[in-house]
């Protein structure tokens, strides 16, 4: 009894941890089929992280009610992110700079202006910021499910995580948006042939990235920690990144494994809170970073499967640069 | 007399620069409906740019053209697309991860925003037969054979209801037996009052298929004849600016010692049955080819021979010495060289100015003449000055036309093969091999690599020389085989010949029956 209830409670502790990670995977997936390597994913997160954390707290403050207060900064965080982003596709696609160094700005922009914010707004002022967090729904029928029941009493994110699965899928392999942005990210110059804008279709995969990295982070802030503390994305952002890369690019497998990396997270708690003897606390703390690291020595030997086009700006003509 | 009819297409006087290189000069040509017009030139002569200019692909600095006599701006694809000019590029415009319905979806988008896969197949399997033309769907077009992709990307222009249809060196990967196939498509196609305009650097196709044929040289058009009134002689003429030289002398062989053998060998490929070869045994002043369409295992072997690639078993021996498990360095220290098909990938980095490029694979006589003056003392230092210095004498033997300091990205395709031949043979290989070796490169070009190669052959060089091109192959091989499917056949010397070569490439590697 003891031992089904911790397994069935490490279970829904996997779903819940991996729910960030898919989200912001499932995003950066679709960037990436389309071309684009966006690293500024981290940035992003921690982004609309704060700024939904941030505006809920003020709508509390204004006597909004606590629903309301999520859904305006989830709102806020989805918005946050598609703004950030499209700072990234301005640079990285429009202007044709070097992605990985737009990616990489955004990250450090990120860092500055979240703490910046978060100490002048509300530490400075000695303000609290926090939050109530999305309360669990519980499915009826499949939370009556002994010991698994425990699965499906779950936030609104996670749930959502978990549905945009099969709906990334089909988006991407049986739509024409999804056909486009596949051949984007395989040969821009079919897609320029076809007659349509190649950065037109990357511009609008990065903001759907940026949606999903939007409510990733919100996650973060509403669903899980009900606050918000400098650099709390912690690198999940990147190992976001190795969940698209492990999971091939490929929506099925990227949810399995956000879900194992959600495991090595929870794995890690659960170890904390029992505590192993003779293992400092320190080197399970690390137990997911070097999940992410086991899996992109894994994958990195197997290439292929990546888009061949992906972290390449587009020129129609390659005398473009000389006329 | 009736005036002609208005042309489908018309360019009147359209130039192009490129910095300083003028790739067109006042170009001005007519495109009729109902006719297959090619356009004959040299690489670099203008043609590809002149045909881009109307798929949308670049901008006329100066000139007009002209649609159904109405003068046109066609500043994208799709400007072209709705025009009615479809372009099928030399490098295929195919993503080829995604199928064959998935691409041709790509480009007719008939389907609803969300499709059914088997919808996709249907289309492109009925608009297929409508044309007569067979692609195999489901599979990624990258696995597809060249032929196919072709074919598809064919099926694209016509699905897109283009009228002129523009083909860029149409016929570089295919066997005789596809271009037919081509040719017999085009041909209907042309009695519908569409108009074909196929661009060549091959005489005798182009005299084959062709209603109309304008020559252009150094982007300008010099001749336009009608395929009754001339010969490859004056389309050679026209082209080059001059007559061909004669055709080259090889002479009697005069076998050495046993420079390369090879027995058992095998080795895996990326797809398809693996590369075997039972025994190959090439001596000094031979030179060996190897026939066969590309991917047949012909990378594989260039690959195994250059230690690219291992092989799982067998014997490989270099001037006498086993040297199977010498990597590609040991293998190019002990007198290998190694002329890659693509070069751009393979035989230069590009962004390296021509004299790295030269010295790339080691630098020959006192290193300590290239130091830079200030640092004579300090061993390993190199001076930039010097080396393209020492390029000098290196680009005026083989004719290559570019400076020395400039990177090699900047000079044409032939002279980048010419700095490929040159670092190569100037380290005077015992074995050479070569794959390809003048694809892409103009006839001067290619005559020049010609002579290079049995040049070396005379100085006692074996040299495997794995090649598409069947006349290249019956003009320099001493002997010859076929490579289909990773299978190996040496062929008898009485088999020397086009047909004979032709039926064993198509797949029969026992001689007679009917082709």
């Amino acid at each position: 009894m003891d031992v089904s209830l911790f397994i069935a409670d490490s279970l829904a502790a996997s779903v819940r941890l991996g729910t960030p990670l898919l989200l912001a995977a499932l995003g950066e997936l679709v960037v990436q089929r389309s071309g684009v390597l966006n690293i500024g994913l981290e940035g992003l997160m921690l982004v609309a992280a704060f700024t939904g954390v941030a505006t809920a707290d003020v709508a509390l403050a204004g006597g909004c009610s606590n629903s309301t207060a999520l859904a305006l900064g989830t709102g806020a965080a989805l918005a946050a992110g598609l703004i950030y982003s499209a700072g990234f596709a301005v640079t990285a696609v429009l202007c044709r700079w070097d992605q990985i160094v737009c990616g990489m700005a955004l990250n450090l922009a990120a860092i500055g202006l979240t703490g910046t914010l978060h100490r002048g707004l509300f530490l400075d002022r000695g303000e609290l910021l926090s939050v109530e967090t999305f309360e669990p729904i519980a499915l009826p029928l499949l939370s009556d499910i002994p010991i698994l029941g425990r699965l499906f009493e779950q936030s609104l994110p996670v749930y959502i995580a978990y549905l945009a699965v099969p709906l990334v899928t089909l988006l991407l392999y049986r739509s024409r948006w999804g056909l486009t942005v596949r051949a984007a990210g395989d040969n821009p110059r079919a897609v320029d042939a076809s007659g349509r804008s190649v950065a037109a279709v990357r511009c609008s995969a990065i903001l759907f990235g940026g949606l999903f990295g939007g409510l990733a982070g919100a996650t973060l802030t509403l669903a899980d920690a009900s606050s918000f503390a400098g650099n709390m994305t912690a690198g999940r952002g990147f190992i976001a990144l190795a969940v698209v890369i492990f999971g091939r690019w490929h929506p099925g497998w990227v949810a399995l494994v956000a879900l194992f990396f959600g495991a090595a997270n929870a794995a890690q708690y659960r170890l904390q809170a029992v505590g192993l003897d003779g293992v400092p606390h320190q080197l399970l703390l690390a137990l997911p970073y070097l999940a992410s690291l086991l899996a992109l020595a894994w994958s990195g030997g197997r290439p292929g499967a990546a888009p061949s086009a992906l972290g390449k700006a587009y020129r129609r003509s390659e005398r473009e640069r000389e006329s | 007399m009736n005036r002609a009819p208005t042309p489908l297409l018309r360019f009147e006087n359209v130039s192009r620069r490129f910095g300083p290189v003028t790739a067109l000069d006042r170009v001005t040509l007519d495109v009729r409906a109902g006719e297959i017009h090619a356009l004959l030139g040299e690489n670099g002569a203008g043609k590809s740019t002149l045909m881009h200019v109307a798929a949308g692909l670049e901008q006329p600095d100066a000139g007009e053209l002209w649609i159904d006599g109405q003068p046109r701006e066609i500043d994208s694809p799709r400007a072209a697309a709705t025009l009615g000019i479809g372009l099928v590029s030399q490098h295929f415009a195919l993503a080829p991860a995604l199928s064959a319905e998935e691409n041709y979806e790509l480009v007719c988008r008939a389907g609803r925003r969300l499709y059914r896969r088997r919808d996709l197949e249907h289309r492109l399997e009925r608009d297929g037969r409508v044309h007569g033309l067979r692609i195999p769907s489901r599979r990624p077009v990258g696995e597809l054979a060249v032929g196919d992709q072709q074919r598809l990307e064919i099926l694209k222009a016509l699905g897109t209801e283009s009228r002129i249809l523009i083909l860029d060196e149409p016929t570089a990967a295919l066997t005789a037996h596809e271009f037919e196939e081509l040719a017999s498509v085009l041909r209907r196609w042309r009695k519908t009052g569409r108009a074909v305009v196929f661009i060549s650097h091959k005489l005798e196709e182009v005299l084959a298929l062709a209603d109309r044929i304008t020559v252009l040289r150094r982007g300008a058009v010099v001749g336009e004849r009608i395929p009754g009134d001339t010969d490859a002689t004056e389309l050679a003429r026209l082209m080059i600016g001059e007559t061909l030289p004669p055709p080259l002398e090889r002479t009697q062989s005069k076998p050495g010692p046993v420079r390369l053998r090879i027995e058992n060998l095998r080795a895996e490929r990326d797809v398809g049955p693996p590369l075997e070869i039972p025994s190959l045994t090439i001596r000094g002043g031979e030179i060996f080819g190897v026939a066969g369409i590309d991917g047949n295992g012909q990378q594989e072997l260039f690959q195994v021979i250059t230690g690219e690639r291992q092989s799982e078993a067998g014997l490989l021996e270099m001037d006498g010495e086993d040297r199977l498990q010498a990597d590609v360095s040991q293998r190019a220290a002990r007198g290998l060289g190694a002329i890659p098909a693509d070069r751009h990938r393979h035989g230069l980095i590009l962004a390296m100015s021509v004299a790295e490029n030269l010295w790339l694979r080691g630098i020959p006589g006192d290193r300590r003449d290239l130091r830079p003056r200030w640092l004579r003392w300090l061993p390993g230092t190199l001076s930039r000055r010097r080396l393209v210095e020492a390029a000098a004498p290196v680009l005026a033997e083989f004719g290559i036309r570019g400076e020395a300091a400039a990177p090699v990205s900047e000079l044409s395709g032939g002279n980048q093969q010419k700095v490929v031949l040159a670092r190569e043979l100037s380290r005077e290989p015992g074995v050479l091999v070569a794959h390809n070796p003048t694809r892409g490169v103009d006839v001067l070009g290619a005559r020049f690599i010609h002579e290079k190669l049995l040049d070396h052959r005379a100085r006692g060089s074996a040299i495997v020389l794995i090649s598409t091109d069947l006349d290249e192959l019956l003009r320099l091989s001493d002997r010859l085989a076929v490579l289909v499917a990773g299978r190996w056949r040496e062929l008898p010397p009485e088999d020397r010949d086009r047909d004979v070569l032709g039926r064993a490439l198509g797949g029969r590697l026992s001689g007679g029956g009917d082709g």
